[in-house]
């Protein structure tokens, strides 16, 4: 099985699933709504999205897990993903923001500026 | 569309002076708090929509009004930069390329113009779309959030903290930060929420919408936000101690933020780099009073300069005179004051010349127009008005219509020549006469013919004689000593060449005709008490019963009136030799 990742936001959605799976998507959308504030569309987006990983199966409605939560974790020890997703901007606004990273020297150089504030 | 643009120009312009201004400002001031940088861009950003602003001697700024939107629709194109150098080279190309064509409806320049407004509504589309198409975007991307604290919430695909939302703004943050981080970076989220900033860059990047035409404005937007991040991070690290301060300037690497903001302004490449932040952190202090007062002076002066408009030069006495025009050249007019101006005292004449006018009603020779202007007059013949500010036809003469006069005396119309005409002429003042038209005969006409004459000016007796098919010296011009007539001539004027001459010339006729010397009612006598200039009381009712007769032009009324006047006045003389 291919490595599944999360985000913090995902997980706490997944969490929600095992908690209380098996759960028809109607009820679904009702806990997201409450827990966390999504809409309908949100949440049917991620459901999709966490389906297609292969961590959940929809089922003519009915929601159950794939891999179970103590599964998951053990195999993750809970290590969000660093990666975020790149997809969230347009090619064209991104163009226009200053996306490049800290080299490692400029890091190490702030790093000693802080260091010596002070001394 | 053009008359908002150029305004929006002008408006640019000037602003672009309080920019640099401030750009300068900014640079000498580096010890000062950064909120009043932020102040500083809140007076331009009020110059850059306030299409008005007070005038001030200190003002220096050149000009409040570079192109003037009269000038570039009815004369030669000119700029007035307010810097003679600008002026001196622009100009000259501007009138040669763009020249007025006297065929074309419009200025070529103000057609020009036209197009390049539509290209500034296209822009202003362009950064709208943009606007509206990120702000959707970044709420899809934050659809899909968990709550942290009240308006704080925590998202997997957004890569920097920022705030989204102008009436209820909410706190995203990614959601794989760590907790230390976290801390400070909430601190500065909600610090930008209590100095309205979510409020304040927004509305800068509507003004840029407006003015993204001017590269001045982008480098004020730029700076605006880089102002907005310092101004933030020391309200957060007032009562901070250094190690506070250290922890901060981590999470500010930490995070190594690119994008703050990003959602409520597109376009944050006006985020500074991490490490002017932490230099900034670090050496901040508190700043000392005097240092917070100098910098306050300096705004207000800076505002004084350059937010205000310079002051124009209009005189304190402004002078309007009404004119008659005389004559009309090709780029002037000539006008002579009318009766009691002031101005005749230095010139009859004056030369205006056509510029500033409306482009309706089209002035014609003889109109009355105002003329306001600065109240010095160049004393040349023609004299010429100092500065004219305006020019406006008040009133248009109405050409005298033949029609007209048929309705008013048609009889004068159907007359005979084979005889001659003879034309009556009764004085009712000084200069003022009337005129009476009969065909000619050999007898001499009655008492009764005479009276039942209805009085015409001499314009409107011109104009009947021009319509009969007669020479001149077949008109004859007799004077006629009307009895109800209140101006006395006496015989020996009346038989003067030199009177009846004047007279012909008035009708535009020529040569004395040989009937001039014709037998008149001339009275041989002329009372010497009688004022010929004022009105006695008898005369005044004279007057009022020529009026009468003008309108009836019935003889048997008139005769009856005339009998009875003729005794109250022959009454009157009596009563006068009494005394």
């Amino acid at each position: 099985m291919a490595e599944i990742q999360l985000g913090a936001v995902e997980a706490r959605f997944a969490d929600i699933i095992w908690e209380r799976e098996p759960v028809t998507s109607a009820e679904l959308i009702k806990l997201a709504a409450a827990k966390l504030t999504w809409k309908r569309t949100t949440t049917y987006t991620v459901l999709h999205r966490l389906c297609d990983k292969g961590l959940f199966q929809n089922n003519n409605g009915i929601v159950t897990s794939l891999v179970s939560r103590q599964e998951f974790y053990a195999r993750h020890s809970k290590k969000y993903v660093d990666e975020t997703f790149a997809g969230s901007l347009p090619a064209f606004l991104a163009a226009f923001t200053s996306e490049k990273k800290l080299t490692y020297e400029e890091i190490t150089e702030i790093r000693e500026l802080i260091d010596k504030a002070g001394e | 569309m053009g008359d908002i643009f150029l305004k929006t120009l002008n408006m640019s312009i000037s602003a672009s002076w309080l920019i640099l201004a401030v750009v300068l400002l900014r640079l000498i001031l580096t010890k000062t708090p950064k909120w009043i940088a932020v102040l500083l861009w809140g007076i331009v950003a009020l110059r850059l929509v306030v299409p008005f602003s007070f005038e001030s001697t200190l003002s220096l700024i050149p000009s409040a009004e570079t192109f003037d939107i009269h000038n570039i629709q009815y004369e030669t194109p000119a700029i007035q930069s307010g810097i003679p150098a600008v002026n001196n080279s622009v100009n000259p190309v501007l009138g040669e390329t763009f020249a007025p064509d006297p065929s074309a409806s419009a200025n070529p320049l103000y057609v020009w113009m036209s197009v390049v407004s539509i290209i500034w509504l296209i822009g202003i589309t362009a950064m709208v779309l943009y606007a509206v198409i990120s702000y959707m975007q970044v709420c899809r991307s934050v659809a899909e959030r968990a709550p942290y604290e009240r308006n704080i919430f925590l998202c997997d695909h957004v890569k920097s903290p920022f705030i989204l939302g102008l009436v209820r703004p909410k706190i995203y943050l990614p959601s794989n930060m760590d907790t230390m981080t976290m801390e400070s970076v909430i601190a500065h989220e909600k610090a930008h929420l209590a100095r309205r900033d979510h409020w304040w860059k927004p509305m800068g990047f509507l003004i840029l919408m407006i003015h993204w035409f001017n590269p001045l404005c982008w480098i004020a937007y730029v700076l605006l936000c880089r102002d907005i991040e310092l101004a933030c991070d020391e309200k957060v690290i007032q009562q901070m101690d250094l190690d506070e301060k250290k922890q901060y300037s981590t999470a500010l690497l930490e995070c190594s933020t690119q994008r703050r903001l990003v959602a409520i302004c597109p376009l944050a490449f006006g985020e500074i780099g991490v490490k002017e932040r932490v230099k900034n952190i670090l050496n901040y202090k508190k700043p000392a009073f005097l240092a917070i007062a100098v910098a306050v002076i300096a705004c207000a002066v800076v505002t004084v300069c350059f937010a205000t408009n310079p002051k124009q030069d209009f005189p304190q006495d402004l002078r309007t005179v009404q004119v008659r025009i005389t004559e009309i050249e090709d780029h002037s007019f000539l006008v002579t004051p009318v009766e009691g101006s002031w101005e005749l005292s230095s010139s009859d004449l004056f030369r205006v010349p056509i510029t500033n006018m409306p482009a309706s009603p089209d002035p014609q020779v003889g109109d009355i127009m105002e003329i306001t202007y600065d109240g010095s007059i160049l004393e040349s013949y023609p004299a010429q008005f100092g500065t004219v500010y305006s020019i406006r036809v008040i009133s248009q003469e109405k050409p005298l219509e033949i029609d007209a006069l048929r309705v008013k005396y048609p009889e004068y119309f159907e007359l005979g020549t084979f005889k001659g005409l003879e034309v009556y002429v009764w004085q009712i003042a000084k200069n003022n006469y009337r005129f009476g038209l009969m065909q000619g005969t050999n007898r001499e006409k009655t008492l009764e013919e005479k009276m039942a004459l209805k009085g015409t000016t001499a314009e409107e007796m011109a104009l009947i004689l021009s319509t009969f098919d007669i020479e001149d010296k077949d008109i004859f011009v007799i004077p006629w000593q009307n009895p109800i007539s209140s101006y006395m001539v006496t015989e020996d004027m009346a038989k003067d060449p030199e009177y009846i001459n004047n007279i012909r010339t008035m009708l535009g006729l020529y040569g004395v005709s040989e009937n001039s010397t014709k037998e008149t009612d001339m009275p041989t006598t002329v009372d010497p008490d009688i004022d010929a200039t004022t009105l006695s009381e008898e005369q005044t009712t004279i007057h009022q019963a020529i009026m009468e007769h003008n309108r009836f032009a019935d003889c048997s009324v008139c005769l009856g009136k005339y009998n009875a006047l003729k005794k109250a006045t022959a009454g009157g003389h009596e009563r006068r030799h009494n005394t």
